[in-house]
């Protein structure tokens, strides 16, 4: 495997060759090096993407330094040589080195302020350095080589790029204010230089080195960007360079054997990913861990939130009516209440305003009233701030000490005020931790529920949800506040979900699943999205320690692998979900041993191995849960992977 | 008063970004002596602290020399590195630069046993490479995740703390680390606890009450932050950590996306679990997804421990097999050896101090 450890030549010219060599050959140590100026530097960054700590560094100020300076003059010195080798007249070397440097510099300095320092370079010294050999053809020939050559550099190119791509890079370039300014320098110089009229080698190595890059990097970055695709943006610059060099030399000189000439160049430039890639550099490639387990997703995780448009559409619904009754969004454990509820703001149009609140923590913390409405205010400021970016008046503690409820109420009025025409949406999560609270009487439910059914009540524009995992037969208090209680159950992914969250969870995930494996973890789940993230994030585990012929493709038995790792580091979920009376768990155990994926224990054996009065009571509350299910024959386990998890037990 | 002495730890617990506090528990020693350092109010620091302060500070040679010279103990390292000729990065030489990771398993480095406390150093730590890896990699991205570290007594979990606490190339300048010990009596109390981990999150002290506390990490936390918390049945058992205090870690631990928690035990999660209940309390676990156990190296990791030392292989191999791969075995056998005048007693007499660590084998069979 190729050593991490490496260290660059004193000598500039070697330096510049051993970075050339790196990025074509061993982009690993072009890697490492990045990665010791800034772990967080991507490995393709652009200029534009530096910030003053990196041009502060040594190290990158040399590395610049080379591409920048040195290897221009490098390109110039071979030419040269070449072109004196070749016995031509001292102007037309003169003319070829002077081309050569410019064009490498400017190719190189653009490149690396819109696409990436390394495209740049690679794109730039093998096209200029090609381009400045064939100076001494005659003009029609000269041209068809150089755009060879441009295209040649720049497919080349364009393979390092494919291979230094990282999960870092993802931040998109046309977001930099510098990228815009750079732009925009760059396209007035070359506007300048292409209406002065004056030809010489400097001014046609800039121009051509201006031009060429922008007709790169202007298509590359839009396509890249809407497409979220490295690749649909390469072939757009390709298209758009190449393809319009290629478009008007055979619009002045009829020869369509550039098109060949332009195709060779442009699959030997590409055909770098396979015959000089460096094997180990896949080897050393761990695989980024893109699966999130025991915490909710939060909205920088959108590519891991998948489907539930059928929820929120139900709860959009239900919300429209004007007098719209109370929601209770109930589902097991870890099946998304918190992530559906957090990504609200993005399901429901912008006329609703979701105000998360988790009972949770410090609301159902508070000793008294004034300390119980604090909380729920500051946790309704912090929310509207975060999705709909409103600044909300703030409630002070000491303001709620002599009459906290009015006070509330009070602050409700001017809450409303801020948005008059839109929806305040009330999420209240985890709701029994509240009923804790009550049943500790630190609180009286009676004052607080009573709250809640006066804002249901006279407060048109603000509509309350409460989330949790238990129905509110289990609370008959509440039924008596929050009449008519519109349930909205959250169940297991659809399958093409649960497919998109296993497969395509991020952009450029380097993992493959195989059709068996993707299905093997669709069956053992049953597109629970905690448990499927559970399992994949150990078959990621799993991969990562595989040499690297196996990593990036999960197999079937990479799942059965990884189901044991899964179980054990995953207790404490089964843990939770699992709590049940002792007859509750001797009649688990007993499916769980007596039935699988493909067979049921019918009620007969089950009444005779679990004689008790309390059996049917047992398993309706079994089947309440969802831990279990009821077919023709007989019961099993509703998930496959909690059967193994008692089976373990 | 030393002044020379008190100038230099100043200037490179700069350097390394130490506070009194982190540079106390690096050290195992009281906050208020690093303060007396500072203020050259101790004429002579105790030998075995300095040796490891100067490991915490990353000197070279030169550094070494004077800083020992100012605290008035001879380096004994001093013929080593001199004998070593090892190049250092200055700032000067930083242009021909040499690129390297930082390698647990530097093999230039000899282990010293360390049998009566945690490993702190963490060029004395070894193994564990895959562990850490995994615990780290649910760390690299926001939200940050929650592990549990499961191992019995002496299974390596409070080094593996400290490991991941000083040795964390990629996460140390962007991350900041707490290390609660719920052994400690004023880690138990609400009073103490509280305004500490504000203090080595950066955050404002006052007016701490849980609530003023929560809204803090909630709000102020610009930072990724990772709180290190040991010996949690000790917390959970805490009168004073009641309820409400691990109800609002559990929030914390769902609701901060910058804040992740690394709870270590000799108790399973379930246990945990059963303990919090039997005090009436909330789980502290409830978000903690990833449950490591800590048992023995594997193989190579403890072959990897011997090629360390200066240990005939012979004996190297008695001490692998005699110590089922435990690491505290490791270090209980290799010291044995060391500390033995009469080679063939040595044996006898490691095979004594190994009896009372035969729960290890015990629990990892179990």
């Amino acid at each position: 495997m190729y050593s991490t450890t490496t260290f660059l030549y004193r000598n500039s010219f070697l330096a510049t060759f051993q970075l050339l060599f790196w990025l074509v050959f061993r982009p690993s140590a072009w890697q490492a090096t990045v990665a010791h100026i800034d772990p967080d530097l991507p490995p393709d960054f652009a200029l534009s993407k530096l910030s003053l700590k990196h041009w502060r560094h040594p190290i990158l100020r040399r590395l610049l330094g080379l591409i920048y300076v040195v290897g221009p003059i490098l390109t110039g010195i071979f030419v040269g040589l070449w072109l004196w080798w070749l016995s031509e007249d001292l102007t037309l070397i003169v003319r070829g080195v002077i081309y050569a440097i410019f064009l490498g510099f400017i190719g190189g300095l653009t490149c690396g302020i819109t696409v990436s320092v390394a495209f740049g370079f690679v794109a730039s010294i093998i096209s200029s350095l090609l381009i400045g050999l064939s100076f001494g053809m005659d003009e029609a020939e000269w041209y068809k080589a150089a755009i060879s050559s441009g295209i040649l550099g720049f497919s080349l190119a364009c393979s390092v790029l494919l291979s230094l791509a990282s999960e870092l890079s993802r931040e998109p370039i046309l977001k930099s204010r510098w990228f815009w300014a750079g732009s925009i320098v760059l396209v007035l110089t070359l506007i300048i230089i292409m209406t002065n009229g004056q030809y010489n080698p400097m001014m046609g190595g800039i121009s051509n080195g201006l031009l060429f890059a922008l007709l790169f990097a202007l298509p590359f970055l839009l396509v890249q960007y809407l497409a979220r695709n490295l690749m649909a943006g390469i072939v757009a610059g390709l298209l758009g360079s190449g393809g319009i060099y290629v478009a008007f030399f055979i619009g002045r000189h009829p020869d369509s054997s550039i098109l060949l000439s332009s195709l060779m160049a442009l699959a030997f430039g590409f055909s770098h990913r396979w015959w000089l890639q460096e094997p180990d550099v896949i080897a050393d490639k761990k695989i980024e861990m893109p699966y999130i387990t025991g915490v909710p997703l939060t909205l920088q995780n959108k590519c891991l939130f998948v489907g539930r448009t059928n929820v929120s559409n139900r709860i959009e619904l239900l919300l429209q009516a004007q007098r719209s009754p109370p929601i209770l969004l109930y589902g097991q454990r870890r099946m998304g209440k918190t992530s559906l509820l957090i990504f609200l703001k993005d399901l429901l149009p912008d006329n609703y305003i979701p105000l998360f609140i988790d009972f949770q923590g410090p609301v159902s913390s508070a000793s008294d009233y004034s300390g119980f409405l604090y909380t729920i205010s500051r946790a309704i400021i912090r929310s509207a701030s975060k999705t709909r970016q409103l600044e909300l008046p703030i409630l002070k503690r000491n303001t709620l000490q002599n009459d906290p409820f009015t006070e509330f109420d009070e602050w409700l009025d001017c809450v409303e005020a801020c948005a008059e025409d839109r929806v305040w949406l009330l999420t209240f999560d985890e709701f029994e931790a509240l009923e804790h609270v009550f049943e500790k009487r630190r609180l009286d439910r009676n004052l607080v529920l009573g709250m809640f059914r006066h804002i249901i009540q006279h407060r048109p524009h603000f509509k309350i949800l409460i989330a949790g995992a238990y129905h509110l037969d289990a609370f008959p208090h509440w039924a008596n506040y929050l009449i008519n209680v519109e349930t909205v159950k959250l169940t297991y992914l659809q399958e093409s979900e649960a497919i998109q969250l296993i497969e395509q969870t991020v952009n450029h995930f380097s993992l493959r699943y195989t059709h068996d494996a993707t299905q093997r973890i669709l069956t053992i789940t049953h597109c629970h999205p905690a448990l499927i993230q559970l399992l994949c994030k150990e078959i990621v585990f799993l991969k990562n320690q595989q040499p690297h012929l196996n990593r990036n493709v999960v197999q079937l038995e990479d799942v059965e692998f990884a189901v044991p790792n899964a179980l054990e580091s995953g207790k404490n979920y089964f843990i939770h979900i699992t709590k049940t009376s002792s007859l509750e768990e001797q009649i688990l155990h007993l499916i769980a041993m007596k039935s699988s994926l493909d067979s049921v224990l019918d009620e007969v054996t089950l009444a005779k191995e679990c004689p008790s009065d309390e059996l049917e009571g047992s398993l309706s509350n079994l089947l309440k849960r969802e831990l279990i299910e009821l077919t023709s024959t007989g019961y099993r386990f509703q998930v496959e992977f909690i059967r193994r998890w008692f089976i373990e037990l | 008063m030393n002044n020379e002495f008190a100038n230099l730890v100043i200037k490179y617990m700069k350097r390394e970004r130490f506070t009194d506090s982190t540079l106390a528990h690096r050290l195992h020693v009281k906050r208020e002596t690093i303060f007396r350092w500072r203020k050259g109010g101790i004429r002579s620091p105790k030998y075995d602290t300095i040796i490891e302060c100067a490991d915490a500070f990353n000197l070279n040679p030169v550094e070494r020399n004077e800083f020992f010279t100012s605290s008035g103990w001879p380096d004994p390292k001093a013929k080593l590195i001199l004998d070593s000729q090892q190049e250092y990065v200055t700032d000067d030489n930083a242009a021909s630069f040499e690129v390297h990771e930082e390698s647990q398993d530097d093999e230039n480095s000899p282990l010293t046993p360390i049998t009566t406390r945690p490993i702190s150093n963490p060029r004395q730590f070894f193994g564990r490479r895959a562990l850490v890896d995994r615990i780290f990699s649910v760390w690299k991205k926001i939200p940050l995740e929650h592990v549990a570290i499961v191992g019995p007594k002496r299974s390596g979990k409070t080094s593996l703390l400290n490991y991941m606490m000083q040795n964390t190339t990629q996460f140390k300048q962007k991350y900041d680390w707490v290390f609660v010990d719920f052994d400690n009596v004023r880690m138990q109390q609400l009073d103490t606890l509280l305004p500490y981990i504000l203090d080595e999150l950066k955050l404002d002290t006052s007016d701490c009450d849980l609530i003023n506390f929560t809204t803090k990490l909630e709000d102020d936390l610009k930072k990724p932050a990772v709180i290190m918390m040991d010996n949690i049945e000790s917390g959970i058992q805490s009168s004073e950590l009641d309820d409400a205090f691990w109800n609002n870690m559990r929030y914390l631990g769902s609701h901060v996306e910058k804040l992740g928690f690394c709870v270590a035990s000799r108790y399973s999660c379930t246990q945990l679990e059963e303990l919090a209940i039997a005090q009436d309390k909330s789980s502290p676990i409830y978000n903690v997804f990833d449950e490591v156990k800590l048992g023995p190296l594997t193989e190579k990791e403890g072959r990897t421990f011997l090629q360390r030392t200066s240990l005939p292989k012979k004996d190297a191999g008695w001490i692998l097999q005699q110590s089922h791969y435990w690491p505290v075995l490791l270090q209980e056998l290799y010291k044995t050896q060391l500390e033995s005048d009469d080679r063939h007693d040595w044996k006898k007499v490691g095979l004594e101090k190994t009896k009372r660590y035969q729960y290890l084998w015990a629990s990892d069979s179990a």
